[in-house]
Formats: structure tokens, C-alpha cells, sequence
């Protein structure tokens, strides 16, 4: 029994689609890495591509916003927030399993602001009788959060109109449940209009989905609340939209973290794979992966006599195994 | 930093007058287990600053840095300048200047190469003062 965690989006804010120029960018530079050998055949681009045209292209991060999925490879899952990403989650069960769900969706939805909720009126299921999905949130409004998105002017089809059965759950925080066979705590986040992050486990895996969060230097001590919450976490996704300068300065309060005070929690929690999580809009492949590397060299400074820390940036289509 | 370590880290933090100048000399480890005392100490020298002086702190003795601890050193500097002074900070070497550049705080602070320089961008009689 293994555990997926599957990132079908990962961008913060609004989604940010490759641009023209990007494209192009990346085909000139494999066109100008490739070397007969590499292009020899199908076997060979297949390995120079998965090989990143030897090292020459960045990482190509994506541009969906908030969603992933936790799934038991013996059949059960939770989706975590209705982002943009939400929209290709259901076009892939679609296509595997037909427009009718064998099994109910359920999905934690940590809060509503747009990039996390703008997948709903997208996600196929919905509109299709004999589908039934839940939907968990800490809100008590959380029924009419999802109605009023389908509200003229915003959107043409009303929600009464969706033919699959929904319903809405409201959950306590900082409090184990049980759901669709994981254990899920949720736990508030400091985020504009209340976040709230959800601690899964199963099958002897911890996985902490805490995005949007602002956790201020001075908030880090070893009596934070939330480093208790994600106390050794196998994966800690992790909001890492600003550098620490803007987060402290022009940026604060707008409620999103960085890559240095995430190394830092992530040390005192004992995590053992920290995961960035709801990239900056602004910001492109390349200095995602610098976010990434220096995130690294910040992990080494501050690690002293501790295991490794490992430090990634989640990707749109990234799926990482657990257990 | 050993983040579970509840003893505080060594610090040290002194201060002399040049001039119209407050230099601020750190020795030692800034992390979550002491930042509140250097933020006291920085907020205390910041506030004896003269309208329109400066404030130079030297981060040459300085081993590790945390969030913390740069959040301390821009509310220096937010003291300083409300009352239209000027904060410079000089001396950052080793893993200090990494960590400012990865947490773009370089660009966020002034930061000079050395003590004489960080003195003369707050006053020629700050830097003659220091010099001689």
C-alpha cells in the first residue's frame, strides 16, 4: 500500500499559462543542446528530454492554480482545494473511469479565495447526474461560497442547475476526523479571511497541505502552534510566494510565505520533504528553480547536525510516492 | 541553529557614539531562541538616534542569522528612518551574506563593505570621527 501525492496545480494567485516566448525559449534551447546522438531516435529524445536537454532547461513549473490529490494506491483519495488544476483532475478520471464515479469525490477545500475555488465551475462531475461529491471546509459559509461563484454576472450556469448530488460538511479545527479512510486534522493558518492547512495520514504516512499562510519571523518559536502540526511530516506543502524581503516589507500581511522561513519551520517540525507550493504568478521557470536551489543552500546552513533535509518545488503533474 | 534547542544563543551587542552616528557592533548567533533580546537591543540604540543622524551596525562578528533576526534589523532601520535618519549595516561575510541575498534583504538594506565606508554614507563627521 502506497501513498501518491499528485500536484494537478500548483501556481498561486491566478493561473499563469506559457507564454509564446517560453516556448520558444525552450525549443531553441533543445535545439541548440541536441546533438545527432540525442535526437538518433525516439528512445534517444525520450532520454534527452527526461534528462532536461542535459541540465540546459529549467524545470517547467506550470501554471494551474490549487489543487492536489491524495490517493491510496489501493483505491481511496482526497482532493485538497478546487484551484485551476481541478479542471484537468477531472478530465483524467473522466477519461479513466467514464463520467460517472464508481466511489464519491471528497474535497477539503481550505479556503475561497479565487485561486482556490475558480476550478468548481469547471469540474465536470458536477454537471452530471449520479455523481456524488463532498465537500469539507472549516467555513460555516462554505455552501454559499461555492453558490455565489456560479452567480450571474460571474458565471452563466446556476448552481441548482449541476446535476450531481453535493454535499457540504462543515469540520471542527484541530481535530482528527475521519474521511474517505485518512485521518485529516485542520488546522488555521494566518491568511486573510481565515486558511486553514489539513494534516492526512494513512498507511503510516503524514502529509500537510498548508498553503496560503503567512507565518511572520516573529510568530517562529518552539511553542508555534503549527510546528506541532506538521511535526514529522513525510511532506510539508508549503506557500513560498515571496522572498523573506518582500514578506517583511512591502508584502506583508498579503498573507503568503517564503522559501527561508519555510527551511526554518520545516527544521523545527523534523519534516522530512519540504515541498514548494503556490509559486508567484510573476515569477518563471528559472527563478523557481533559484528559489529552489537557494532554498537548499539555506537548508545546509541552518541543518547543522540534523538529517538532510529534502527541498523541492512542486510542479503541475508532479506526483511524489509515499510509504 | 538547532531549532529545538531552547537555550539561548550567544549574543553580544555593544554600542559607541561618533559623531552623530550610533555604531552597532553584533557578535555571536541571531536565531528564534534570542531574537526578541536583539530586536530589544537594535530598537533601544535606534531610538537614542538623533533626528537626521545614523545608525551603522557592524554584522562582521556576526556567525548565523535567522528570519528573526533580519526582521529585527529592518525595524532598526524603520525606527531610524521615521526619524529621518539613515541605518547601514556593513561587515556581512560568510553564510550572513548568503543568507541576506537568498532572502533578497541585501536589496532591502543598505549595506556598505566596511565600517569606514557604512560611516561616511551617514556623515563626514561620522566618518572623521571614526577614522581618527
Amino acid at each position: 500500500m502506497t501513498i501518491d501525492v499528485k500536484f494537478w496545480g500548483t501556481r498561486g494567485s491566478i493561473p499563469r499559462p506559457q507564454s509564446r516566448e517560453q516556448i520558444e525559449a525552450r525549443i531553441e534551447a533543445v535545439l541548440t543542446e541536441a546533438t545527432p546522438a540525442d535526437i538518433a531516435d525516439r528512445a534517444s529524445i525520450r532520454k534527452f528530454m527526461d534528462d532536461g536537454a542535459r541540465g540546459s532547461l529549467p524545470t517547467i513549473y506550470g501554471g494551474n492554480t490549487a489543487c492536489v490529490q491524495i490517493s491510496d494506491t489501493s483505491g481511496p483519495s482526497l482532493l485538497v482545494d478546487f484551484g485551476s488544476g481541478a479542471r484537468e483532475y477531472a478530465a483524467e478520471v473522466m477519461r479513466t473511469s467514464g463520467p460517472v464515479a464508481a466511489e464519491p469525490y471528497h474535497v477539503l477545500m481550505s479556503h475561497f479565495h479565487w485561486d482556490h475555488i475558480m476550478g468548481f465551475p469547471f469540474f465536470m462531475p458536477a454537471y452530471i447526474p449520479g455523481n456524488v461529491i463532498h465537500i469539507y471546509s472549516c467555513h460555516d459559509n462554505v455552501e454559499e461560497c461555492f453558490r455565489r461563484q456560479h452567480g450571474a454576472p460571474s458565471f452563466p450556469v446556476p448552481f441548482d442547475v449541476l446535476g450531481a448530488e453535493i454535499n457540504f460538511h462543515i469540520i471542527e479545527p484541530d481535530k482528527d476526523l475521519q474521511i474517505n479512510g485518512f485521518k485529516v486534522r485542520a488546522h488555521e493558518l494566518n491568511h486573510a479571511g481565515r486558511a486553514f492547512g489539513f494534516r492526512i495520514e494513512r498507511a503510516g504516512t503524514v502529509t500537510v497541505y498548508a498553503s496560503d499562510a503567512e507565518h511572520k519571523p516573529e510568530m517562529i518559536s518552539d511553542g508555534y502552534p503549527y510546528v506541532d502540526f506538521i511535526k514529522e511530516a513525510d511532506i510539508l506543502i508549503f506557500d513560498a510566494q515571496y522572498s523573506l524581503a518582500e514578506a517583511t516589507s512591502v508584502k506583508e500581511d498579503w498573507g503568503h510565505s517564503s522559501n527561508v522561513v519555510g527551511v526554518e519551520l520545516a527544521l523545527m517540525g523534523d519534516v522530512r520533504h519540504l515541498v514548494f507550493f503556490h509559486h508567484e504568478p510573476l515569477n518563471d521557470d528559472e527563478r523557481l528553480d533559484q528559489i529552489v536551489r537557494e532554498a537548499r543552500r539555506i537548508e545546509e546552513i541552518m541543518r547543522r547536525e540534523r538529517s538532510p533535509l529534502t527541498v523541492s518545488g512542486a510542479y503541475d503533474g508532479l506526483v511524489l510516492k509515499l510509504g | 541553529m538547532n531549532a529545538t534547542d531552547p537555550a539561548p544563543s550567544s549574543l553580544k551587542v555593544t554600542a559607541e557614539q561618533y559623531a552623530d552616528c550610533c555604531l552597532v557592533a553584533v557578535t555571536g548567533r541571531v536565531d528564534h531562541t534570542n531574537s526578541d533580546d536583539f530586536l530589544k537591543d537594535l530598537t533601544s540604540h535606534a531610538e537614542k538616534v538623533a533626528r537626521g543622524g545614523g545608525m551603522v551596525i557592524d554584522l562582521g562578528q556576526l556567525d548565523f542569522i535567522t528570519s528573526a533576526g533580519l526582521r529585527a534589523l529592518l525595524l532598526a532601520q524603520r525606527a531610524v528612518t521615521t526619524g529621518e535618519g539613515k541605518l547601514v549595516v556593513c561587515g556581512i561575510g560568510g553564510v550572513v551574506r548568503e543568507v541576506f541575498r537568498i532572502s533578497k534583504f541585501d536589496a532591502l538594506l543598505s549595506v556598505a563593505g566596511s565600517t569606514s565606508e557604512a560611516m561616511s554614507q551617514i556623515s563626514a563627521e561620522a566618518a572623521e570621527a571614526y577614522t581618527g
